[in-house]
């Protein structure tokens, strides 16, 4: 270590890699025989520590050798190692500490979005109320927080080749299915390897799942701590990352996706009723449109007689086939939906009424659509919102149109196959080798096996 | 492999039956009546009732298109039909199929009823009857009370409206299943129109695919009883100069076959009554009188109607169906029946439990 002394070159590296900008900031202090710089970025360093810790001791120590010692023994410090590790850590918040030969690292970083709010996507009535913030540390001490188990384990990597990004991976070492963490190792040192820099969760949740393209979600984004926490107790893999809000919780079959938290928290036959309203509402949302194509344009036996008169009624106006009406009906709502979603809040109220309300009458009433039509269209919307995880719901949003499609064409049989189709591509999926369709993510066999092979190897 | 088996999935799609055609660019047929023509056009005078839809689902609308074609068989009485509407006729919901009186007095019915056992799209379902003085007098028939057309009828034969206790309800798989099975004989309900209202009181009792013996009102109702599917109903008991009204509110009218050297049908009778309305003070002491008068007269009843049946030589209610369900020997066992119809001997217990006088005491 002595034989070349980085502790000179260092610093006119750095700069030279570092652009020229005025958060840059080269600290010279002396004070007795003591000589030291400091070299940092200013707007990610947190100024007071420095001020209390770094600067004030300075000057209160007799000599060198007692301040370094007093630096050692900061928990923040660490030691040198190379140059180009040196400008990471710098870069994500570290002071650089060069007195003389003697290198020290300090991360003294500040996170200014550490708040913690309540949880807006995923709200319940009667659970926890709050949702992650968008600082690794944060969440990390909100997931040990929630999960006091001995044998949580949480690695720290890096994710990003060129601007590497820190993510944490939390699982429970006893439960955790040792074929699941290897495959999303595995998948994260492709990652790496191949992605310059991650920026979002969800980025990263995309080039996880193997498929490229795929219509169902199989990694999970969560906002709460308290799903984390179930959910590692399952034996899953969390992946948290700086700067993000959500989590990723791997495997996710497609009934984590159709689960809230509250079904938890509430009274058994509550929790039922609510569970088998969701699936109701599922069927409802993707079938509707479908249904009310073949049944009005192929089996209107299907319907008692009076009904049927009653629709061949409210039709008669409307100057366009059935599948037209419902297809524009149905665009008008998803414009609906997607405008209130990217809309402030104050405007989105103002554009779903005018949406629904003015809409929605106005169409019948210049007899575009008929009424029967505006009621189906607003089931199909509100059951589409029963679905509690938002990743699953924008998927279903999609999958209606393909029914609607096979169902116009080839009328009942179309809708029977289109429907079977749908069941088929869902088992054909798999989540990190989970299969998509499984009911329970690990029998109590399953789960004994696993922690005997591990007591054995342990 | 991965062609074949989306071949084998796409071929699924061929099996897509009929074409797309709009609810609104269909005519609904609600209800179809067949009476006797006297043209030389053809045998049969065949009439559609096709449902007008309302134009606001709210507005009260029983208007219907009544279409008479004069024909020799259904196909072509539709293939006619067909020519004077603008829309593709639909009898997805034809609930009715009502023939003329005097059709079914003279013609055979099997032959009439074939297209619409045949036909896929006539529901099975369909509620049929005899209609009188025409089908299509009943056909025109528009109560005031009606919301949608042919509504009224499906109301009086789907129990889910009235629970008039001569209506006798016969889908037209019932009928058939009737009139093709030796032992049981088919009955309809006579729909008479009146006006614009109609009276089911009477019933209508085939043999050898013809009309042969009409039921009044109260035999309508015995006879319902008898075929389970009344639950509730009022008798008049008229004895010793006593007369009164009895509320059944649950009857059960079942019978055993006795097939021994004297071949005897057993009736048993078990009601549960109260007092409805009475022309005399009844006291509390009479209560078992009351319960004997009653057993009487049903009793009475009972044996005339099933004795008008064996007369007649019909069986509406299946004994002969019995008789060959319990005896195994196929060859003979119809021949036996025939034999033994007309002489069986009707024994019958009736069992009345008065459940109280009314709510006055």
């Amino acid at each position: 270590m002595y034989k070349s002394n980085p502790a000179k070159s260092l610093l006119p590296w750095l700069q030279s890699q570092l652009a020229e900008s005025d958060d840059i900031c080269l600290q010279k202090l002396e004070s007795k025989e003591k000589k030291a710089q400091l070299f940092y970025i200013k707007s990610i360093c947190d100024q007071a520590f420095i001020q209390d810790h770094l600067l004030i001791p300075f000057f209160e120590t007799d000599s060198l050798h007692d301040y370094l010692s007093y630096i050692d023994n900061l928990f923040q410090t660490s030691s040198y190692i190379s140059p180009e590790k040196t400008l990471n850590q710098l870069l994500h918040g570290s002071v650089v500490f060069i007195s003389g030969m003697n290198i020290r690292l300090i991360d003294i970083r500040k996170v200014a979005n550490t708040g913690i709010s309540e949880a807006k996507i995923e709200s319940t009535v009667q659970g926890p109320q709050n949702s992650f913030s968008e600082d690794i540390a944060t969440n990390l001490n909100m997931i040990r927080d929630r999960y006091y188990q001995p044998s949580l384990k949480i690695e720290n990597q890096e994710i990003g080749n060129q601007a590497p990004t820190p993510i944490a991976i939390i699982y429970d070492e006893k439960l955790v299915d040792p074929a699941v963490l290897e495959s999303v190792n595995k998948r994260l040192a492709e990652i790496q390897g191949e992605m310059a820099i991650i920026l979002s969760i969800g980025q990263l949740e995309r080039h996880l799942s193997r498929r490229k393209r795929t219509m169902f979600p199989t990694i999970m984004l969560t906002e709460r701590p308290d799903r984390v926490a179930y959910n590692l107790a399952q034996g899953k893999i969390a992946i948290v990352m700086q700067g993000n809000p959500f989590v990723l919780l791997v495997p996710s079959v497609f009934f984590d996706f159709m689960a809230s938290m509250d079904d938890l928290y509430h009274t058994y036959w509550t929790s039922r009723f609510v569970v088998v309203l969701r699936y109701l509402g599922l069927f409802i949302t993707i079938t509707l449109p479908s249904l009310y194509v073949v049944s009005t344009a192929y089996n209107p036996e299907l319907f008692r007689v009076q009904l049927a008169v009653t629709i061949a009624g409210s039709r008669i106006s409307v100057p366009y086939p059935a599948f037209v009406e419902v297809f524009l009906m149905l665009l008008m709502m998803e414009f609906l939906t997607e405008a209130s979603l990217r809309l402030p809040k104050m405007i989105g109220s103002t554009a779903t009424t005018v949406g629904g309300l003015i809409l929605g009458q106005a169409a019948t009433e210049a007899a575009l659509v008929s009424n029967i039509m505006v009621i189906l269209i607003a089931a199909v919307a509100i059951s589409n919102f029963v679905i509690p995880i938002n990743a699953m719901g924008f998927a279903m949003r999609g999958v209606k149109y393909l029914l609607l499609f096979i169902s116009t064409v080839f009328g009942m049989i179309g809708f029977i196959v289109g429907l079977v189709g749908i069941v088929a591509y869902l088992v054909h999926l798999d989540s990190f080798g989970q299969p998509y369709l499984k009911l329970f993510m690990k029998s109590s066999t399953d789960q004994e096996e696993i922690t005997r092979v591990k007591e054995e190897q342990g | 492999m991965r062609g074949f088996k989306l071949l084998m999935v796409c071929l699924f799609f061929l099996l897509a039956g009929c074409g797309y055609k709009d609810i609104d660019k269909r005519f609904f047929v609600v209800a179809i009546g067949v009476d006797k023509s006297n043209s030389d056009h053809g045998k049969y005078k065949i009439t559609f009732k096709v449902a007008i839809p309302p134009d606001k689902p709210s507005a009260k609308s029983n208007e219907a298109e009544i279409i008479t074609t004069d024909s020799d068989s259904m196909t072509e009485a539709v293939r006619i039909t067909r020519a004077q509407l603008d829309k593709e006729i639909d009898f997805s919901h034809t609930k009715a199929i009502i023939f003329g009186q005097s059709l079914v007095q003279k013609e055979n019915v099997s032959e009439i009823i074939d297209w619409f056992v045949r036909r896929r799209d006539i529901q099975r379902i369909a509620y049929t009857g005899v209609g009188s003085p025409t089908a299509l007098e009943v056909l025109k028939v528009r109560p005031a009370f009606e919301r949608l057309p042919g509504n009224s009828l499906f109301l009086y034969f789907g129990r889910s409206g009235t629970e008039a206790p001569y209506v006798i309800t016969e889908p037209l798989f019932d009928f058939y299943r009737r009139i093709k099975e030796k032992g049981i004989d088919p009955v309809l309900p006579i729909i008479q129109a009146e006006g614009d209202k109609y009276s089911i009181l009477s019933s209508a009792i085939f043999k050898n695919y013809r009309m042969n013996l009409t039921l009044n009102d109260l035999e309508s109702e015995i006879l319902n009883s008898f075929l389970g599917r009344l639950k509730k109903t009022d008798f008049k008991i008229q004895a010793n100069g006593e007369s009164f009204f009895v509320f059944a509110d649950s009857v059960k009218l079942n019978y055993d076959l006795l097939a021994g050297e004297k071949p005897t049908i057993h009736i048993h009778c078990k009601m549960s009554v109260t007092i409805e309305e009475s022309k005399q003070t009844l006291a509390l002491e009479k209560m078992h009188q009351l319960q004997i008068l009653t057993e009487q007269e049903i009793r009475k009843n009972v044996l005339k109607l099933v004795k008008k049946f064996q007369q007649a030589n019909v069986d509406p209610i299946g004994f002969g169906l019995r008789y060959r369900g319990s005896h195994l020997n196929n060859q003979t066992e119809w021949q036996k029946w025939e034999d033994i119809y007309p002489e069986i001997e009707f024994t019958m217990k009736a069992e009345v439990k008065v459940r109280g006088t009314g709510s006055i005491y």
